[in-house]
């Protein structure tokens, strides 16, 4: 498979997690959707960090990450209470 | 020694058909946003109104973010260096590191889509395939190794 569609594939995978994890209204079905969410976060943060292809800047830009995976692990943090 | 670097027109080319691969997941991405957006507003009275002033706003913010990734993306693939020096190769990356790979100790290398892969133990360099003069560096590391 080549890279970009790989990337599309995954890209688009995290948006379906990201649209259940807001729109679904089962609790356990949320709480896997939010757990699959913060890991591809962390993921993605971890290799934008460690990637020696990408810039200072991006890699400090990059760091904005840490709002939606903090607003997502607060939620569902309130969901597992 | 030999010196190998994107030229500005390469660079610029390569990003753009970067960005033109990413445009259908960012299509998607925008639409999921628009939609999660809606549905947290349903008792909005003026929804149609909203949707007619953002969608023209997201598009014009994601053609001028796009332009500006194609710049600063341009910009940090003409800090790519690959150096062939008499003891091995070196890359000068973006992140302002530098990875040397002395040809005896060369463990893999291969072409594969993105370009020429060369592994050491525990380092590894890819030359890009959009990379300028990518025969005459290629052939050069094969004759080395």
């Amino acid at each position: 498979m080549n890279e970009p569609l790989k990337q599309n594939i995954i890209g688009v995978l995290v948006v379906i997690l990201l649209v259940g994890f807001y729109t679904i209204d089962n609790a356990n079905l949320k709480i896997i959707f939010g757990i699959g969410l913060v890991t591809s976060l962390i993921i993605s943060m971890i290799q934008i960090q460690r990637s020696l292809e990408l810039s200072k800047s991006t890699k400090r830009l990059a760091w904005l990450i840490l709002l939606p995976l903090f607003t997502i692990v607060k939620h569902l943090f309130t969901l597992v209470q | 020694m030999n010196e190998f670097t994107f030229s500005e027109e390469t660079a610029k080319k390569t990003m753009r058909s970067q960005a033109i691969s990413r445009l259908p997941l960012i299509f998607i991405a925008g639409i999921a946003g628009i939609y999660l957006a809606t549905i947290q507003n349903e008792e909005f009275p003026r929804l149609t109104l909203v949707l007619a002033i953002t969608l023209p706003i997201l598009a014009i913010a994601g053609y001028i973010g796009i332009r500006m990734g194609i710049k600063s993306g341009t910009k940090s693939l003409m800090k790519n260096i690959y150096r062939l020096t008499g003891n091995g190769i070196e890359w000068l990356t973006p992140s302002g590191r530098t990875v040397i790979i002395e040809y005896d100790k060369i463990d893999i290398y291969r072409t594969i889509t993105k370009g020429l892969l060369i592994k050491s133990k525990n380092k590894k360099i890819l030359i890009p395939r959009e990379i300028d003069n990518y025969n005459e560096i290629s052939g050069l590391i094969r004759e080395k190794v």
